[in-house]
């Protein structure tokens, strides 16, 4: 290919249900935080243009939904993934507990070609809140889950108020470095793998429609 | 440079008085014969108005010299006359008519006389019979004439590509400038317009009041009284077309057109060029709609232009369907979405008019169902129809909702359902009651991690309401069906928050509901919580629930409308996901069948999973339409009328009304997505509705004649004992569209220390 495309970079945002992943992204696309988003249903997504290393990328970001059952009709929009995004609410100690099985629900279905190394980032949301309301001994705990080894979830951790703009911003900036990355390693290992923007060429069986693939 | 000059012309020459450049001959189907051309009016020496030459040449016949002659004629002097577009201003015939005064610059070789040569024709006005003029339509991408002769010979069909036409264009551009794309009779401004324009300063026409598409040329009286009798016999002047205004949609939608025809194949590098575009090209009314800075945006953010046009073209239409609301009948609408449907083979003029949109049923209508017991007087099927075709209006909705949802049986006294009320309230209380005194249950993981889900949801679901909104003051006076019969749960349940803590903080703590009506809700979803054990709260019911709550106000008639709602909706919410995966399934088949061109494009763009329905099949597009719309939906589905999935085939009528901006537009599964979910709030229930009906309609027609055929090859394949060839198989997935009877899924038993989500 001669013409080089513009880069898209595909951030996938998962999390339990209510840690403000909705909001996370409106405040970094549209610098805006509603008191009153609806709970998310299925999937969405907003793009937003940044620089990174003096290159130009368009960061695709994908909301979804937060509670588990709905995940399993995710598949579509994982495939292609440059970046996965955990989010937890530093008030909900759940949501925290629950990081791991978003990533490993992550792997399961985004079927990407390096999962050992594939970028993840955990962001704490909603530091705004008052002290007393937080999970107890959080840095410790956080702690616990980040540095198990192997299997563990190390991965750069970024805490944040999506309602005060705090740090979501810096976030995503090293969200979008580490989705370059993963972008420029798939595009040497001829990444068609995970990359659904090239001209694949589509090969279509005559008539056997390919049927739902949900 | 003037070359104006009184100068005598040559009898092998003429002076061009009009001349539209890029005109089209179309002899065959394919694109690359057609021949272009201009089509010109000429006045030779000596000549009077009726030896005025109507000729088309093509280009390919004229010098370098001539076709600059002409195309300077073509917009040379087009400083635009308002009078000159107006039809049937043959009275003020201009200057240039009578003019004795020769412009050498107008002057060519004479057009073939022949009338046609080499695909160019030429004929004097005296010579010529009727002219049709033929509007660009959506059937016809452009506008045209058809010229019939006074030996009844017709003329090549003359197409004007309106989108090359230098002039036509810059008179558009002048009159979008002028806030005024339409001449006063309200038609829309297109090239052949602007030459009957020109035709008629010379030569009188007249309408036919027959077919009002047709002119007579210089008719006689014979013409006159055979193809426009009412003008003739001076009776009163049927009046045609009382809907000019709607014109505008043809307007919109021929500047539509223009810029997607040509941007639907640019790739997204195009994107500037796809502005300037716009810019030229669209009328006023589109470029405020894309200076709208968050049309803007999207063009900015999106790497592809596509979305960003897709989108445009969306909102072109939505405003030609927005002007069509407020001028056209409801029948005419189900005209033009029956046409594009091309169902009018298959559905018999019978079935189409009982499809209309009727007016919504009044509480005196609703009333005069029932007889002095308060027992329904007609059948159920009846009252359905009615219901199916018209809603119901606000006043009575509350109370035919109960009957829809079977809240009320449909042979109920007055006075039965008076007692039924009475027991549904001491059931409720027996069931909620339950929670509230189960101190270790309420102590489990599973229940407060359902708790919160309940309160986390209910915290955002449809707080834009008033009712839903925290007021200053506390102690609301809680006013509702039932208020005096439950006086107030706050009571009766230990989560009850203290009034008195309520603060400004209460968005970091769900669990501190202070709207009254919020909290009904919650109590009514943990206590569904419990009664419905395997399922559970799901997100997703807060958005089934709030419209019943709003409507009845009264906690215990609305938790058992929820529990018989959701007898129809459980199998959306199941754990594994396969009553969601199975209406998918069954759309995607439906969507085959119906409509096999869109089906192969999504398949291109690879969005045959149909996921962007996920969330208009999950809460039956509760969050696609506005509120109104939302219960007028809901009460028409829970009809059954045709088939207990109407919602399959509304959502099939989005993808349908869609279908032309999806397939010239967008080429991704992530296109695809964001355009159907920013659909969300632009959607118009009415057409939608129609045109769900009419698909329904068509289905079942088509299922009927499939069935008639296989019947038929059967019977000979028994008598040749051949195999099952060319029987034609409906799958169990289609065939169980045309059932009414409620589809139940229940979910699996719960395990002990499942958790909810």
């Amino acid at each position: 290919m001669t013409l080089r495309k513009k880069t898209l970079l595909k951030v996938i945002i998962l999390g339990d249900s209510g840690v403000g992943k909705t909001s996370l992204m409106q405040q970094f696309v549209n610098n805006k935080f509603l008191h009153q988003y609806k709970a998310t249903i299925g999937a969405d997504f907003l793009t937003k243009e940044i620089t990174v290393d003096n290159k130009v990328v368009t960061l695709q970001i994908w909301d979804t939904a937060g509670q588990e059952r709905f995940q399993s009709l995710g598949v579509a929009f994982y495939r292609g993934a440059d970046c996965c995004v955990l989010c937890y609410d530093v008030t909900n100690e759940k949501s925290l507990n629950n990081l791991t099985s978003w990533k490993d629900e992550f792997l399961v279905q985004s079927n990407v070609a390096n999962p050992q190394d594939f970028p993840f980032i955990i962001i704490g949301n909603k530091i705004d809140i008052e002290e007393s309301r937080k999970i107890p001994s959080l840095s410790k705990k956080l702690n616990n889950i980040t540095n198990q080894g192997f299997g563990g979830l190390n991965y750069p951790v970024f805490e944040t108020s999506a309602k005060d703009s705090i740090n979501v911003e810096a976030a995503f900036e090293v969200i979008a470095k580490m989705a370059l990355q993963q972008e420029e390693l798939n595009e040497v290992n001829g990444g068609d793998v995970s990359d659904d923007y090239n001209d694949a060429i589509n090969i279509h069986l005559e008539g056997n429609g390919s049927g739902c693939a949900c | 440079m003037s070359n104006r000059q009184k100068k005598q012309l040559l009898l092998s020459e003429v002076e061009l008085l009009y001349v539209k450049s890029k005109v089209y001959l179309h002899p065959t189907t394919s694109k690359r014969d057609n021949i272009v051309g201009f089509l010109s009016l000429s006045r030779g020496p000596n000549s009077t108005n009726k030896d005025i030459l109507l000729s088309f040449t093509p280009e390919n016949q004229l010098s370098l010299e001539e076709i600059k002659q002409y195309n300077a004629v073509d917009v040379g002097d087009i400083s635009l006359d308002l009078q000159t577009l107006s039809l049937g201003g043959t009275t003020n015939a201009n200057s240039k008519a009578s003019s004795t005064s020769i412009d050498r610059a107008r002057v060519v070789p004479k057009p073939h006389t022949s009338v046609l040569s080499g695909y160019s024709f030429s004929t004097n006005l005296s010579f010529i019979y009727s002219i049709q003029v033929r509007k660009p339509s959506s059937g016809f991408w452009f506008g045209s004439v058809v010229i019939n002769t006074k030996d009844g010979e017709k003329l090549p069909i003359v197409f004007f590509h309106d989108n090359e036409s230098p002039s036509t264009l810059k008179n558009q551009k002048v009159l979008n400038q002028r806030m005024d794309p339409f001449g006063e009779d309200g038609e829309v401004y297109w090239g052949g317009r602007d030459f009957m324009g020109a035709l008629q300063k010379f030569i009188n026409t007249e309408r036919s009041t027959i077919e009002p598409s047709v002119y007579l040329v210089n008719p006689d009286s014979t013409d006159l009284r055979n193809f426009a009798p009412f003008k003739d016999k001076n009776a009163p002047v049927k009046k045609e077309e009382p809907f000019k205004l709607p014109e505008v949609n043809k307007f919109l939608a021929a500047a539509k057109w223009k810029v997607l025809e040509t941007v639907a194949t640019f790739s997204a590098k195009a994107k500037n060029q796809v502005l300037d575009m716009v810019d030229e090209h669209a009328p006023t009314p589109i470029k405020q709609i894309i200076s709208q800075p968050e049309v803007q945006k999207i063009g900015e953010d999106f790497d592809s232009a596509r979305v960003y046009l897709a989108k445009w073209a969306q909102q072109v239409k939505d405003e030609a369907e927005q002007s069509q609301k407020k001028f056209m009948l409801d029948d005419d609408i189900y005209n033009k979405i029956n046409k594009e449907l091309g169902s009018s083979e298959l559905l018999t003029s019978q079935e189409i008019n009982k499809t209309s949109r009727r007016n919504e049923i009044t509480k005196v209508e609703w009333e005069s169902f029932f007889d002095y017991s308060g027992r329904l007087s007609l059948t159920v099927n009846e009252v359905k129809s009615r219901i199916f075709h018209g809603g119901v209006s606000d006043s009575v909705r509350g109370e035919v909702w109960l009957f829809l949802l079977e809240v009320y049986p449909w042979d109920s006294s007055a006075e039965e359902r008076q007692v039924l009320v009475e027991s549904y309230e001491t059931a409720y209380e027996e069931l909620k009651l339950k929670w509230v005194n189960d101190e270790e249950k309420r102590q489990t993981d599973y229940w407060k991690d359902q708790k919160h889900r309940i309160e986390k949801d209910i915290q955002r679901t449809d707080r834009n309401l008033p009712i839903f909104q925290n007021q200053k003051k506390r102690r609301v006076t809680v006013t509702s069906m039932g208020s005096n019969v439950l006086p107030t749960t706050r009571e009766s349940s230990p989560e009850t928050p203290d009034e008195d803590e309520a603060n400004d903080d209460d968005e970091y703590d769900v669990s501190n509901i202070t709207n009254p009506h919020l909290y009904k809700m919650r109590e009514i979803l943990i206590t569904y919580n419990e009664y419905n054990e395997n399922l559970g709260y799901v997100q997703g019911m807060t958005d089934l629930l709030s419209p019943l709550y709003v409507k009845f106000q009264h906690e215990a008639l609305t938790f058992w409308a929820f529990t018989k709602f959701m007898d129809r909706m459980e199998r959306n919410f199941v754990r594994d996901q396969s009553g969601m995966k199975k209406q998918m399934t069954t759309l995607n088949k439906l969507l085959q069948f119906m409509l096999p061109n869109l089906y192969k494009h999504l398949e291109k763009c690879e969005s045959i999973d149909l996921f962007f329905f996920f969330r208009m099949l999950l809460v039956w597009f509760k969050r696609e339409l506005e509120w109104d719309q939302v219960l007028r939906l809901w009460e028409i589905l829970w009809t059954d009328y045709y088939t207990s999935q109407h919602h399959l085939f509304f959502a099939l009528a989005i993808l349908s009304d869609n279908e032309r901006i999806i397939v010239q537009n967008l080429t991704r599964f992530d296109e695809v997505l964001k355009y159907m979910n920013d659909l969300s709030m632009k959607l118009h229930l009415n057409p939608l509705l129609i045109r769900s009906e009419l698909l329904f309609l068509k289905f079942k027609r088509m299922i009927d004649i499939i069935d008639r055929e296989n019947s038929l090859k059967k019977v000979d394949h028994t008598r040749a004992s051949v195999t099952n060839d060319g029987i034609i198989e409906i799958g169990e997935e289609l065939r169980g569209l045309l059932r009414k009877e409620v589809v139940i899924q229940k979910e699996v038993t719960r395990e002990e220390g499942m958790g909810g989500g």
